[in-house]
């Protein structure tokens, strides 16, 4: 039984294809991560498939249901959740504002709250502080936290190390580790942290120049093959 | 000379609060969309004109006529923005403005076939006419006083419900960055709809107490969103408190000006305006938090 199944997806920008045929699958409490040069496709397969982005030609299906043309913010009900590139908080709102609105669907919002402060206990010193004025780190623990406000079924992450110091990024792997050991919780995970993500992801997918070169599991890749496919060779 | 000065600073203050109640629907539709709906005013024109029908009709008090019409610009606003403006979002700058401008044209012209030029007015009882000796050289009209409470009371309501409520933490989400926004499982076009809706509702109550001051015609509803737009400037795009001081500031100066002579009393309101511009562009309270 798959979580999600992308097939055959093309997704243009006016007349230029970032996407040409992408095949993904993703099985319940699986982590996949999504490597690729840059201008590979990766931010905008997740765009595609949180729904941010409209696809062109094939399809996307989510617990056996065809969401090719949902609507982001429908897509969020069904259990996807997307941690966009560059962490995007919301600079006007507080912290816990700003986890609120990621539970705006959730039927008990306080009692996510609570999970997610346990999860990522740094957040609850910071619960009153105006997002803008975060770390960059904090930033990116604040954004995996929202994103968990809506109790997903598949956790997507753009970036995740992105622009962030050693120990934080540590501490980030740290807790998707304990979210991957609850077993509930499909993650597709973009970064360039290749001894982390080969320590952490099932799967891998190599994109290059929007399609899909590689797909396996992660034992079968070497690491000059991901150092290789970063470099979009 | 200091009693008069203060007369005048405690009329411009009122005043300010009438311009509050037409400049907050502005400032928020601002705030959440960034577009300058240019047929506001005109809005506020056609809701008098419903409370007139109201109270013809059914021979209700103006207090009574208030709620109904609020109600109906509501889902005016609601139906505008979803049929209308929704269809036009994120197409950059011009085409809102061409729009709403558009939209004002019309609406003055249908007001114009429909109750002519003649102005008109809302009876208002004693309530429009009576007021409060302070002193010897002041006194203030009952209506500018409820007119100030009421606008206070409503920012204070709106500022409620966009601080402490789900509805209105998404609003100020989507006012951030619509598209992570969407992310969160948040029907960004809907909040665009519920923030039209809340502006109109908003200058309902404007065009009514707009109507008990003062005769009103079609033609009336530049003049407004002319006023409205200045407070907004001056106060602060998207700010909703930095608007209301930007009203009282903007009544304050007219009235001031208006001692002068009466010439002076709109051009004192520009010169305040126009200085803003020029010397402190993001008005008094920038948008800091939220809408």
């Amino acid at each position: 039984m798959t979580l999600l199944a992308v097939s055959g997806l093309d997704v243009f920008y006016g007349d230029l294809r970032a996407l040409s045929g992408v095949e993904l699958s993703v099985a319940p409490g699986e982590v996949v991560a999504v490597v690729g040069a840059n201008g590979a496709g990766k931010s905008t397969l997740l765009k595609a498939i949180a729904g941010t982005r409209r696809a062109r030609a094939g399809s996307v299906h989510f617990q056996g249901q065809d969401i090719t043309g949902a609507a982001a913010y429908r897509r969020v009900k069904m259990g996807l959740a997307l941690v966009p590139e560059g962490r995007r908080v919301f600079p006007s709102l507080t912290v816990e504002e700003n986890l609120l609105v990621g539970g705006h669907l959730a039927k008990d919002p306080k009692a996510n709250l609570s999970r997610v402060y346990e999860l990522l206990p740094l957040l609850v010193r910071l619960r009153g502080r105006m997002s803008a004025s975060l770390s960059g780190g904090e930033q990116q623990a604040l954004a995996i936290g929202r994103a968990l406000m809506s109790q997903p079924k598949l956790l997507m992450i753009d970036e995740l190390s992105l622009g962030l110091a050693p120990v934080v990024v540590e501490r980030l792997y740290a807790t998707i580790e304990a979210m991957k050991q609850t077993g509930d919780l499909s993650i597709i995970l973009v970064d360039q942290n290749i001894a982390r993500v080969m320590n952490i992801a099932d799967q891998i997918s190599l994109l290059l120049e929007g399609r899909v070169i590689r797909h396996g599991p992660t034992s079968s890749f070497s690491k000059s093959e991901i150092v290789k496919g970063y470099f979009g060779a | 000379m200091t009693i008069k000065i203060l007369n005048l600073v405690i009329q411009g203050l009122l005043l300010g609060g009438f311009y509050a109640l037409f400049a907050a629907g502005l400032s928020l539709v601002f705030g959440v969309m960034r577009i300058v709906n240019l047929a506001h005013g005109d809005l506020s024109i056609v809701a008098a004109y419903f409370a007139v029908i109201l109270m013809d009709a059914l021979h209700l008090s103006v207090f009574a006529a208030l709620l109904p019409v609020i109600l109906l610009l509501f889902a005016i606003g609601y139906g505008l923005q979803a049929g209308l403006l929704n269809r036009i979002m994120g197409s950059g700058v011009m085409r809102p403005l061409l729009v709403t401008f558009g939209l004002s044209v019309i609406i003055q012209n249908v007001l114009l076939m429909v109750f002519s030029s003649d102005p008109v007015g809302l009876k208002g009882g004693a309530m429009s006419t009576g007021g409060i000796q302070l002193s010897d050289s002041i006194s203030v009209g009952y209506l500018p006083v409820l007119t100030l409470v009421l606008s206070v009371v409503l920012l204070f309501g709106l500022e409620t419900y966009l601080r402490r409520t789900r509805g209105g933490r998404a609003v100020r989400a989507t006012s951030d960055d619509d598209e992570t926004a969407q992310l969160m499982g948040i029907n960004h076009r809907q909040i665009y709809c519920l923030a039209m809706a809340l502006a109109l509702g908003l200058v309902a109550v404007a065009g009514v107490v707009m109507g008990v001051r003062s005769t009103f015609a079609p033609s009336l509803g530049s003049f407004r969103l002319i006023f409205a737009y200045e407070a907004v400037i001056i106060g602060g795009m998207g700010s909703i408190w930095g608007t209301f001081l930007g009203a009282l500031a903007l009544g304050v100066a007219q009235s001031l000006g208006s001692a002068i002579s009466p010439a002076w009393a709109l051009l004192a309101g520009h010169a305040v305006f126009l200085a803003m511009l020029a010397f402190r562009p993001t008005g008094l309270l920038p948008k800091t938090v939220g809408v």
